[in-house]
């Protein structure tokens, strides 16, 4: 069974359509790369599917781990396993890195029926991910993305996407404003995530991310639509040639 | 030593000429004190039978405006620091910081019987706060404390001042503190008022900083009918730095204003101000956060924020924070938001898993605990986070 | 758009107070004083009906118990109000000119030294797109354009004529956004307003071009209290804008003006001034006290008012235009640059009074002051209970350049409704010295390198101004710093 499967999906934010009949499958275990110009509606594909209510699904069906995305509002998705690593990851000044993991973590395991870590537990928990993002200690200490560099923010993001162990991680943009150390820690934080139970959505506009984790499959998204689907060197053909072919195939 | 019988007759006469401020007044705009100043209060005293937690070491009990030598504890004090009585205080400084045309000020000047004096010498350090703790049941009384505290050259200290009511009683807490910081000293203010929801409670903090001194007061605000907090901070020599931070938790018909003056008289000073409030019933805050940047403050740093949020129809916020600049070559910026709780961050928060309730409770949480995280004592931050907890759980119950 | 008159906005980029001649004209004054009889006798001159009359009369028997307010950051000697003449009108004017034809020369000579378009040669040549009515001390002295605009249903005139041929308009929204009896200066200017403009737009209307207003003060001795009133019909649109200037004088002049704006549903008013009356010497001799009470009433639901203005002039400047939010989703803004300069003050700002649901304001308040000059923003957010999901957002912006003047800002907000979002940001600066430095290296001297921050720092405002507006208002910023940087 695909663990997620989208069908002609059509959203839009603020009355303005934004994807046009979307179709995607994503088996367990496969990365899928989804690349296309600006403004072609790729974040608003990750927002629709996290359940972000200021976009609206108006047509179409997601069906994530047998389930319909309709029926789950956004943190019952991130319990049933849906991961998104955010383009621009909110600060939440007062409320510390650790605290608020721990109430992340212990909430996605009451939905599973699983018991819930104690504090003894969760340092154990945190010691055993944090290295492979070499985080800091002291951005544990504080609040959520405060004060945190570009860089930290992401790295903090695939660090939660550890410690809450999704289905599926959606990676929004994640390589955008990263020099090329923190965008190899980010990707090899990632690799050491792959599993043939979890499965990836890397949304972004370079083919660089994918020199470090390569996609089983790459699909170009244009004006709300994925035009074209092939391997990993669909990457590289678009690298050379640019958008500009498909942009300008259908006007906005 | 001033003479204290000549200054107390001159506060009542100032008093009498003032008399109690109205609403006509800009500085009492939003706060009407009509209901104290129509009521009597009593001078007969009796014991105390409130609860107390020392958070620290060293402390002073005081028990419906008496001082309890037997609850308090100042054995052992180090050497270099003196805490005692106001009766008993040895600084010609008395008296000379407090706004003498201040009605509220005239009242404790001309009544005030009782209150802390505490000196500390030059050059000593001190890691536990004195604690200040003042209990209050008597009903129909009035308490007019006067605190004194003096920091030498150099020396770090703090002090918290905590005013505790027992519930359902009905009084008038009128206290006046001065705090004097000599140059390079490090004082660390810490005021939290837990009165009765039924009292009134007044009071006048003024801090004078010298040279590169280091001054912070944090003032939490949970209890009585009608509160206020003037709090004045004078720069008086450069180098200075004064934070202000205050956080005030509000219901029921509960009215609370601070009034903060931060006043710039020397260059090269920098003065931090947040304020945080949380409404819920019909409660209602006044904050009105005044600047002033003298012609001789050049390099002037000052920031100072306001920040609401109402939970329910009923609560009400006046803000005014306000800058007066008189130097050009200044760093200012002051800013105010009223809201509700950010919309994005409880989506973050969705995101990974926390159900909008939790979210909601978290984020509640955090906007408060912004402000417990800038203080530095860790025994007064955990009981006050305490406090805060057990507030939001008993809003949202 | 642009006015190609040789004696229009060029002379504003010299340096000193251009406006200051004396226009020689015979008026026709009140003698000083102000009494019960005074105001009944501008009334008569004017030929005012009774209930007017009556209005005015009640104005002043009210102001006689009201105090001059204190709160504003301003200080000035106490105001003679027994010295000053209620009415100087030029004195042709009783036998009201016809056509432009009939106007005085000398005055239609004073407005082109003023760069106003009145003549027929520019409306015939298609120069000016800018309706105007002029006035002249306290009267209105011409409209230009009115036939065009009378083919659309548009009034646009004074406010004597207003009075005698829209009677039943005026009567019904006179008072109606700022009453008789709202502050000391607007209570006074309804027992003795002498003209003004008026302005109705009718029911989807969208006015095709700018209308204006120029403002003179010439008399000496004289208070100036016009009364403008603009209503914008349901669905309706108007672009207004207001200039002022004055003679230089020795002795201080009185402007209480009262400008009330009433926007249906679905109506736009965007009102923009550009005000320079004299603002006295560098001692701070003489100057205008320009005392002002401005009030938009966003009646219907999705109305928009809109203000902006750029104060340079007068000795004091007490204003304060504000919008009353009433409709649901109506809209109300204010952009504002004040410049004070040598002994100027200025105490400016906005209220915003959100009682509608729905409602949003935007506040961008840019002060700056030189010299020994004082300049505050004052402003209000209100948030009334009924206004659910009200929004604002305020940014006000100081500049100081130099060390002996003062910028202040004393927000006041006030929110009674937990929907409610509001915001206010402000910042103090100064010009760097590295700014300025790094403007010279690239051949800009030190005045030019001010003017060029300074309008960087008033961008904001200036993009809301219309065009010509906002050239004049560039060059009036630069002469009114003309010597504030050593």
């Amino acid at each position: 069974m695909a663990l997620l499967d989208i069908k002609n999906l059509h959203a839009s934010v603020a009355g303005n359509d934004i994807l046009k009949g979307i179709n995607l499958t994503i088996n367990p275990g496969e990365v899928h790369a989804i690349m296309g110009p600006n403004g072609s509606g790729k974040s608003t594909l990750s927002n629709v599917l996290a359940g972000n209510e200021i976009y609206e699904k108006t047509e179409g069906e997601i069906l994530f781990d047998g389930k319909n995305l309709d029926d789950l509002v956004a943190h019952e998705r991130a319990r049933a396993g849906l991961f998104l690593a955010f383009q621009y990851p909110i600060e939440i000044p007062g409320i510390s890195n650790m605290y608020f993991l721990k109430a992340a973590v212990n909430a996605g395991r009451e939905y599973r029926g699983e018991e819930q870590l104690d504090a003894m537990d969760f340092i154990d928990l945190i010691e055993e991910k944090k290295n492979v993002m070499n985080l800091r200690d002291d951005l544990l200490e504080r609040a959520v993305n405060s004060g945190f560099s570009g860089g930290e923010k992401k790295r903090n993001e695939i660090f939660q996407m550890a410690m809450l162990e999704p289905k599926l991680g959606i990676l929004d943009e994640t390589d955008s404003g990263l020099d090329i150390d923190a965008l190899r820690i980010v990707s090899d934080g990632v690799n050491a995530l792959r599993s043939p139970e979890r499965s990836f959505l890397l949304i972004t506009h370079y083919q660089r991310l994918l020199d470090y984790i390569v996609p089983d499959f790459v699909h170009v998204m244009v004006h709300g639509k994925i035009v074209k689907t092939g391997g990993k060197e669909l990457a590289l053909e678009l690298e050379n040639e640019g958008y500009a072919s498909w942009v300008g195939e259908e006007g906005p | 030593m001033n003479d204290l019988q000549q200054m107390r007759d001159k506060a009542a006469s100032v008093f009498e000429q003032l008399g109690f401020p109205t609403t006509r007044e800009e500085l009492w705009r939003f706060t009407d004190v009509s209901a104290l100043a129509n009521q009597e209060f009593s001078n007969d005293w009796s014991p105390a039978s409130v609860d107390f937690l020392p958070l620290g070491e060293f402390y002073l009990v005081f028990e419906n405006g008496k001082l309890s030598p037997e609850k308090s504890n100042i054995g052992g004090l180090p050497e270099g620091i003196k805490v005692g009585s106001i009766m008993d205080r040895a600084d010609d400084r008395f008296g000379t910081l407090a706004d003498t045309q201040s009605a509220f000020v005239a009242a404790n000047t001309a009544c005030f019987s009782e209150g802390a004096f505490i000196e500390v010498a030059d050059g000593i350090e001190l890691d536990s706060p004195i604690h200040l703790i003042y209990l209050a049941d008597a009903d129909g009384a009035a308490f007019h404390l006067r605190n004194l505290i003096s920091v030498g050259v150099g020396s770090t200290f703090s002090v918290v001042e905590e005013y505790i009511g027992t519930p359902g009683t009905a009084y008038w807490t009128n206290a006046v503190t001065e705090v004097f910081a000599a140059d390079n000293a490090t004082v660390d203010h810490y005021k939290i008022q837990r009165e009765s929801k039924t009292a009134f409670h007044f009071q006048t903090l003024e801090a004078q900083l010298g040279k590169n001194a280091v001054f912070s007061n944090h003032a939490i605000a949970l209890g009585a009918a009608l509160g206020r907090n003037d709090i004045r901070g004078k720069l008086m020599g450069e180098g200075g730095e004064a934070i202000c931070n205050g956080l005030y938790l509000l219901n029921e018909k509960q009215h609370f204003d601070t009034h903060l003056f931060m006043d710039h008289a020397v260059a090269n000073c920098n003065s931090h101000e947040l304020y945080k409030g949380i409404l819920d019933e019909k409660s209602k805050a006044v904050f009105c956060g005044r600047i002033l940047v003298r012609q001789d403050a050049q390099q002037t740093d000052a920031v100072q924020s306001n920040r609401n949020l109402l939970l329910s129809r009923g609560a009400k916020v006046h803000s005014l924070p306000q800058l007066e600049i008189y130097a050009d070559d200044v760093k200012c910026t002051h800013g105010a938001t009223i809201g509700e709780l950010d919309e994005v961050a409880l989506y973050y928060l969705q995101t990974r898993g926390i159900d909008p309730a939790r979210g909601k409770a978290m984020l509640t949480y955090a906007f408060a605990n912004e402000v417990l995280n800038e203080m530095k004592s860790t025994p007064v931050r955990t009981y006050l986070e305490n406090l805060v907890h057990e507030w939001l759980e008993k809003v949202s119950g | 758009m642009k006015i190609e008159d040789e004696n229009s906005f060029d002379g504003l980029t010299d340096k000193e107070y251009k406006y200051g001649f004396v226009t020689d004209i015979e008026s026709d004054s009140l003698p000083p004083g102000l009494d019960e009889n005074v105001v009944r006798e501008i009334s008569r001159r004017k030929e005012e009906p009774e209930w007017l009359t009556e209005w005015r009369v009640k104005a002043y028997h009210h102001w006689t118990t009201l105090e001059p307010p204190t709160w504003a950051k301003v200080e000035f000697p106490p105001i003679d109000y027994q010295a000053l003449s209620y009415y100087s009108a030029p004195k042709q004017k009783i036998d009201a000119p016809k056509s432009l034809d009939e106007v005085d020369p000398e005055l239609l000579e004073t407005y082109k030294k003023l760069g106003i378009p009145l003549g027929e040669q520019e409306v015939l040549a298609g120069v000016a797109t800018v309706a105007v009515d002029a006035v002249f001390d306290s009267v209105s002295v011409a409209t230009t354009f009115k036939k065009n605009l009378e083919e659309l249903g548009i009034i646009f005139g004074s406010f004597s004529d207003a009075v005698k041929d829209h009677p039943e308009l005026v009567k019904q929204y006179l008072g109606t956004v700022v009453p008789y009896k709202d502050n000391y200066y607007a209570t006074l200017n309804s027992a003795v307003f002498s003209d003004g403009s008026f302005c109705y737009i009718p029911k989807g209307v969208r006015c095709p071009m700018e209308l204006s207003t120029y403002f003179r003060i010439n008399a000496a001795n004289t208070g100036q209290f016009e009364r403008t009133l603009l209503i914008a019909d349901e669905g309706a649109y108007v672009s207004y804008l207001e200039g002022c200037t004055a003679p230089q004088r020795d002795e201080n002049q009185l402007h209480a003006a009262v400008v009330e704006l009433v926007a249906h549903k679905d109506a736009q008013i965007k009102y923009s001034t550009v005000q320079n009356w004299y603002p006295g010497d560098k001692e701070g001799k003489g100057g205008i006290y320009n005392f002002v009470t401005k009030r938009g009433h966003c009646r219907g639901d999705n109305s928009k008012i809109s203000w902006t203005q750029v104060e340079t002039g007068s000795a004091i400047t007490w204003k304060y235009p504000s919008c009353i939010l009433k409709g649901d989703n109506s809209v109300g803004e204010f952009y504002s640059v004040a410049v004070t300069n040598n002994m100027q003050q200025a105490d400016t700002g906005t209220k915003m009074i959100h009682i509608g649901k729905n409602t949003s304001s935007t506040i961008i308040s840019k002060g700056i002051s030189a010299g020994k000059a004082q300049n505050a923003y004052r402003g209000m957010v209100k948030v009334a209970e009924t206004a659910e999901n009200a929004r604002n957002f305020s940014q006000c912006d100081s500049m100081l350049i130099g060390d002996r003047c003062g910028a202040h800002t004393f927000p006041y907000i006030d929110i009674n409704n937990p929907t409610a979002q509001v915001e206010h940001e402000a910042t103090t600066t100064k010009i760097g010295e590295d700014q300025i430095f790094y403007c010279n290296q690239r051949g800009l001297d030190t005045e030019e390198a001010v003017g060029l921050i300074v309008n960087g720092f008033c961008k904001e405002v200036f993009k809301e101004l219309p065009m010509e507006f906002a050239v004049e208002a560039q060059k009036l910023l630069g002469i009114t710093l003309e010597g504030s940087v050593g």
